[in-house]
């Protein structure tokens, strides 16, 4: 029972939760937000470079309103990506060394990609 | 009675290596939930389980898609790469991807919808969950009318 003058509902506060554990569910909600327009963009952007010159379509990166998006979109998309694959393994996984193996696996792979494909396209616009 | 229990043994054996069940579920032979084998389909959990497979078939375009690009860029912009174009396994990738793109941004527009705490009558869940499979169809349709 209570042998001191704290209340148990004062004892039992803060104690349950870490206070954090959701960041991952709203991240992915937060990341489908922005990707929904960009998707849009990116329809467009394939549509006006589908069938242009190589040159061109890399002109055309090269402008501040396709570079932008599309960057954001990549990582936005990885991101996603990374936490859905994570939810996936989790569900469907049950073997604990696995299960962790591979979430680890993957959050390396996007990191790579990611830095990857940033400095491409750096690289691609800087020719 | 011996055939059942060697396929018994084949479906434990299986199971274990597959992972599907951890070492304790086989040994109490207890069902798992949702006993797919004598799950009645319905729209709601189809979709749920393509709103998973689209996700997979995404990711795994995207990675090989950024990883074509990055090796293209690092190549010094090999002109061989561009061949890829070409054949028609990349043509139905492309037709496949943006088929799940559209279809997962349906039903991802539905889980929003719920998250934010609506749709949540049989009804609504009917009528959304057709509503995004005629949208990817839809839209995957009138895309590749506009970019042939």
């Amino acid at each position: 029972m209570q042998n001191n003058f704290r209340t148990e509902l004062a004892r039992a506060k803060g104690l349950g939760p870490a206070k954090g554990g959701a960041h991952h569910w709203w991240h992915q909600r937060l990341t489908s937000i922005i990707m929904t327009p960009l998707f849009f963009w990116l329809l467009f952007f394939i549509k006006c470079n589908i069938d242009q010159e190589l040159s061109t379509v890399i002109s055309n990166i090269h402008k501040p309103y396709n570079i932008v998006p599309m960057l954001l979109l990549i990582i936005t998309a990885f991101y996603h990506g990374m936490l859905g694959m994570r939810v996936i393994i989790e569900d469907y996984i049950p073997n604990i060394a696995i299960r962790s193996t591979l979430i680890v696996l993957i959050q390396l792979f996007c990191i790579v990609t990611i830095v990857s494909i940033v400095v491409a396209l750096l690289s691609l616009i800087s020719i | 009675m011996s055939e059942i229990i060697i396929i018994n043994t084949i479906n434990e054996t299986a199971t274990y290596f597959l992972m599907l069940k951890t070492k304790q579920e086989i040994h109490n032979n207890r069902p798992t939930s949702p006993h797919m084998g004598i799950y009645r389909r319905q729209i709601s959990s189809v979709l749920s389980i393509f709103h998973r497979l689209t996700g997979i078939a995404l990711f795994g375009g995207l990675s090989i898609g950024s990883w074509w690009f990055i090796l293209w860029v690092f190549n010094k912009f090999d002109p061989a790469f561009l061949h890829v174009s070409k054949f028609w396994l990349f043509k139905f990738a492309a037709l496949a991807l943006s088929f799940c793109g559209f279809y997962h941004l349906g039903t991802g527009l539905r889980h929003l919808m719920w998250d934010v705490g609506c749709g949540f009558s049989i009804k609504a869940i009917d009528l959304t969950g057709w509503l995004a499979v005629i949208f990817a169809c839809l839209m995957t349709a009138i895309f590749w009318c506009c970019i042939i």
